[in-house]
């Protein structure tokens, strides 16, 4: 059987051997925690404690902001020191919560439950109180993602290991040390659909100790797979991977729930457990440091509000100055300008560049080479988008597709014109999205 | 930190490939069959190689330097266009006419249209066809110097051994005998090749006698109003045969050919009397013997180096060595000849990942097709081995590899890749077949290229996930 995956995609060196068998160690959040408002997709959080609070580590420091949103907890005690805009990965100020820890560690009780005696809603309930969002970094809140308008029609539950994003290997070692707590987060979110919805864990094929250890982990349990998908970027994009799964084709204006499916990260579904089971709310992830700058790339627990400084002091510091750091992989990370940016629910790594592997690539004309169109998951003419973004011609964008974009960037990487197709497209696809909420 | 980070969009990797590599790899894979043209022709063939080469490159300096454009000569793709259009001169041109061609492509067809990427046609091709209508004898004039392979040509006409013929034929396994009896009228025409075609020879090989191989060359007699001589008669390899025959001249090709070993319609006795199937009627050549195509070989001698191209012994039907083909050992332009080496070159780039393997399979697999069906249908004794033949010869490898894979001027959609591909395939199958040069390859590779921006637009694909019969 041929290794399931989609049409196109692109190969780039992934950097995995760097960090792949560093097992997850502790991180020293350091004296300040800075935790934002906008950690996921929806209305931002409002802070619910003010500027010189004591807070425990579990507390609530800021609840959700609307249905699509999700509350923010603290993940060290301390004092609050003040409630100010910082900036996020992007470079964008947002509102944050600045707490400065204690060092002490005090934890707020946590309340373990049977999520065999819990019903649908308090299953629910736990996943939105814990602040559950999407942890592969889209950060779309979790609860709301898994109450589909008709759940009976959800007859697949892919958890999203493929971690196609090279240099990342935070998915992996949650895949080889917490086996169990997967298998435990995806019986409980199975348990909110009906008894014909299967749970498949999909881990791409250059990872065969992690598939061997799902494998053993999920064996008996008969509603669990295991799927085995082709290395490849961007398998682990939600729609590739659902067509991958399924044959499914999902578009821009549909939701994975609409061909069946629900995708949630591996690590989303190990929140998912520690809510509900554990009780203990959505504050730590496990966080990648990596690249030729990074000392000794490895694998972090990290508390959710950490500036990525204090990852990179843990670490020893760099190798020597870096031309780029990356909060991301180098595929969809974003570049940051310093490193004065906190670990977010959804920030899974920091990739340093000694060299900047763009600084000294120079655009040209296109050669109508087709090689954009050939990787483009979406089945898109990137080359032609761009044309038509470059003239800012909304119209035509939209009945070429061009909302159709997920920004992956295979066509930026493969262009040999080196044409800045991803970010234009991006850019234009933003502009034709806000066109239209202007209008409505 | 002293230093600042960079910051940009994403990605912020690259693949390995790009505009000057992507070139690079098609030079490379060029230069076997442009070496091995070299080796062939001689040293002159190489001068036009480098005259083209230059002249395309500093076309493109100039051209820029004048349009206050960055220069764009590294990205080595005025070097492609150059090389192409070397390998598509006849080896003993002279040198200017390369150096015209090159600038012509580069000034004319690519940056009066805007330099790299938006040429609507491919640029060597374009001043191929220029050239061609410009300087159409010294294009179509295959008068090679010898290489240091010095081989011998094998070529071109092998009318086999005439399986239908009646016993008079007495074939000797080696007798080569080469019994052109062309008539051509009008004496300017004769370098022009095919304008031979028109007159028709009957020949009854009855005499071929010849029991030697090698430079005994018998006389051939012929009765022939419009004698001329040739103008080589050194090395006259080729043992003659002699013919005789009545021949008319009547240029209309309603002669009547009792040939019985008429080369002619590829060995099959009767020959149906097309004007181009039922000229230069040979007898049996073998090995160095060849029947002069392009200098009607009136002459007592026939030269053993023929100048006549194995597609215009193909186009009127005759058979030519299979293999010679293959490996080049034969005439035509410096770099067209071994259809091994550019087939080599075009599946490295296949492999490599920069040319699509759909164009040329789908090209030469329809061109195939068509061409194994029209064999059939003329009666040609072996439709198969005409085709293989037909696919060896002339520019068709070169274009089917090098030249319709062109990304400027070639379809960017896989589909679209498809349906130009088979257009190709017609074109060049009609071309050949039917028209009156003996080469379409170009032609048909241009008029495709003038297609390739309505192709695109019909091939448009579909996003994912979009089903297009919903859409309004």
């Amino acid at each position: 059987m041929g290794l399931l995956t989609f049409k196109g995609g692109v190969y780039p060196y992934d950097g995995k051997e760097l960090s792949a068998g560093k097992p997850i160690e502790k991180l020293d959040p350091g004296p300040e925690l800075v935790f934002l408002m906008s950690q996921h997709i929806g209305a931002p959080a409002k802070p619910a404690v003010e500027q010189g609070d004591r807070v425990l580590r579990g507390q609530m420091i800021a609840e959700a902001g609307g249905f699509v949103s999700a509350p923010v907890y603290s993940s060290v005690s301390g004092t609050v020191k003040a409630i100010e805009p910082r900036k996020n990965a992007m470079g964008r100020p947002t509102d944050a919560i600045i707490i400065e820890n204690d060092g002490k560690y005090e934890s707020v009780e946590f309340h373990p439950a049977d999520p065999e005696k819990l019903s649908r809603d308090q299953i629910l309930g736990r996943i939105r109180d814990a602040g559950v969002v999407g942890m592969g970094g889209a950060g779309f809140p979790t609860a709301v993602k898994l109450a589909p308008k008709d759940p009976s029609k959800i007859d697949h539950i892919l958890v999203n290991a493929s971690e196609c994003e090279p240099y990342l290997t935070s998915d992996y070692r949650c895949l080889m040390e917490e086996p169990e707590k997967i298998v435990a987060g995806l019986s409980v979110i199975l348990k909110l659909f009906g008894p014909s919805c299967k749970g498949i864990i999909c881990i791409e094929n250059n990872k065969p100790d992690a598939i061997e250890a799902m494998k053993k982990a999920t064996a008996g349990k008969d509603r669990i797979e295991v799927a085995v998908t082709k290395t490849k970027y961007p398998e682990g994009a939600e729609r590739s991977l659902i067509y991958a799964l399924t044959k499914r084709q999902v578009n821009s204006s549909m939701l994975p729930a609409d061909a069946g499916c629900v995708v949630d990260n591996v690590q989303t579904v190990i929140a998912v457990c520690e809510a509900v089971v554990e009780g203990k709310p959505c504050f730590e992830r496990v966080f990648t440091i990596s690249g030729d700058a990074a000392k000794d790339p490895k694998n972090f627990r990290v508390a959710v509000g950490t500036p990525y400084e204090k990852i990179v002091e843990a670490d020893g510091g760099f190798k020597a100055e870096p031309e780029k750091v990356i909060s991301g992989g180098p595929m969809m990370g974003f570049a940051l300008a310093d490193l004065d940016v906190p670990v977010t629910k959804t920030s899974g790594a920091l990739t340093c560049f000694l060299h900047d592997p763009i600084a000294d690539l120079d655009s040209g004309p296109c050669i109508r080479c087709g090689k954009c169109i050939e990787v483009c998951p979406q089945r898109l003419m990137p080359c032609r988008l761009l044309d038509i973004a470059l003239h800012n011609d909304m119209q035509k964008f939209e009945k070429a597709y061009g909302l159709e974009c997920v920004g992956c960037g295979c066509c930026s990487y493969n262009c040999p014109a080196r044409r800045p197709l991803a970010v234009n497209i991006n850019g234009m696809r933003g502009k034709v999205l806000a066109e239209r909420k202007k209008k409505k | 930190m002293e230093k600042k980070l960079h910051v940009s969009p994403s990605p912020h990797v690259r693949g390995r490939w790009s505009t000057s590599l992507v070139m690079l790899s098609v030079v490379c894979a060029l230069l076997p069959a442009c070496v091995y043209g070299v080796l062939n022709f001689g040293i002159h063939s190489l001068l036009v190689l480098l005259v083209s080469v230059a002249s395309a490159v500093c076309s493109e300096l100039v051209c820029e330097l004048i349009m206050r454009k960055k220069a764009t000569i590294a990205d080595l793709s005025a070097v492609v266009t150059g090389l192409l259009l070397g390998m598509n001169m006849p080896p003993a041109i002279p040198l200017w006419i390369p150096a015209i061609g090159s600038a012509f492509a580069i000034i004319v067809v690519k940056q009066l249209f805007g330099g790299l990427g938006q040429n609507f046609m491919n640029p060597a091709l374009a001043a191929r066809c220029f050239l061609v209508l410009a300087f159409s004898v010294e294009m179509t004039t295959f008068t090679p110097e010898n290489g240091i392979l010095k081989q011998n040509f094998q070529p071109v006409a092998v009318s086999e051994p005439a399986v239908e013929s009646e016993a008079e034929t007495s074939v000797t396994a080696d007798a080569a005998s080469t019994a052109t009896a062309q008539t051509e009228e009008k004496a300017e025409k004769t370098r022009s090749s095919d304008a031979a075609s028109g007159a028709t020879a009957e020949t009854e090989a009855k005499t071929s006698k010849s029991g030697k191989t090698s430079k005994s060359g018998k006389s051939a007699k012929k009765e022939d109003t419009a004698r001329k001589e040739t103008k080589k008669t050194d090395a006259a390899s080729g043992a003659t045969a002699q013919t005789e025959g009545k021949t008319d001249a009547a240029s209309g090709a309603t002669a009547e050919t009792e040939a019985k070993a008429d080369a002619a319609s590829g060995a099959t006795a009767e020959t149906e009397a097309k004007a181009d199937a039922a000229s230069g009627a040979t007898a049996q050549t073998e090995g160095k013997g060849t029947p002069a195509e392009d200098a009607p070989s009136e002459g007592t001698k026939v030269d053993a180096v023929s100048t006549a191209t194995p597609l215009a012994c193909l186009k009127k039907g005759q058979t030519v060595k299979l293999q010679a083909l293959f490996f080049g050992n034969t005439t035509g332009t410096v770099g067209e000849t071994s259809a091994f080496l550019i087939l080599l070159g075009g599946i490295f780039l296949i492999l490599i990942g920069v040319i699509d393997w759909k164009i040329p399979v789908f090209y030469l697999g329809s061109y195939a097709v068509l061409t194994l069906i029209t064999a059939a249908a003329r009666g040609y004794s072996d439709p198969l081995l005409f085709t293989a033949e037909a696919m060896c010869a002339g520019g068709l490898m070169l274009g089917a590899w090098f030249m319709a894979t062109d990304y400027v001027s070639s379809p960017i959609t896989g589909k679209g890749r498809i349906i130009f591909a088979l257009l190709l395939g017609l074109l060049t199958w009609l071309y050949r077949m039917f028209g009156t040069y003996k080469e379409g390859v170009s032609n048909a590779i241009i008029l495709a290229n003038c297609l390739t921006p309505l192709i695109d637009h019909f091939t448009r694909p579909t996003a994912f996930g979009i089903d297009r019969k919903k859409e309004v």
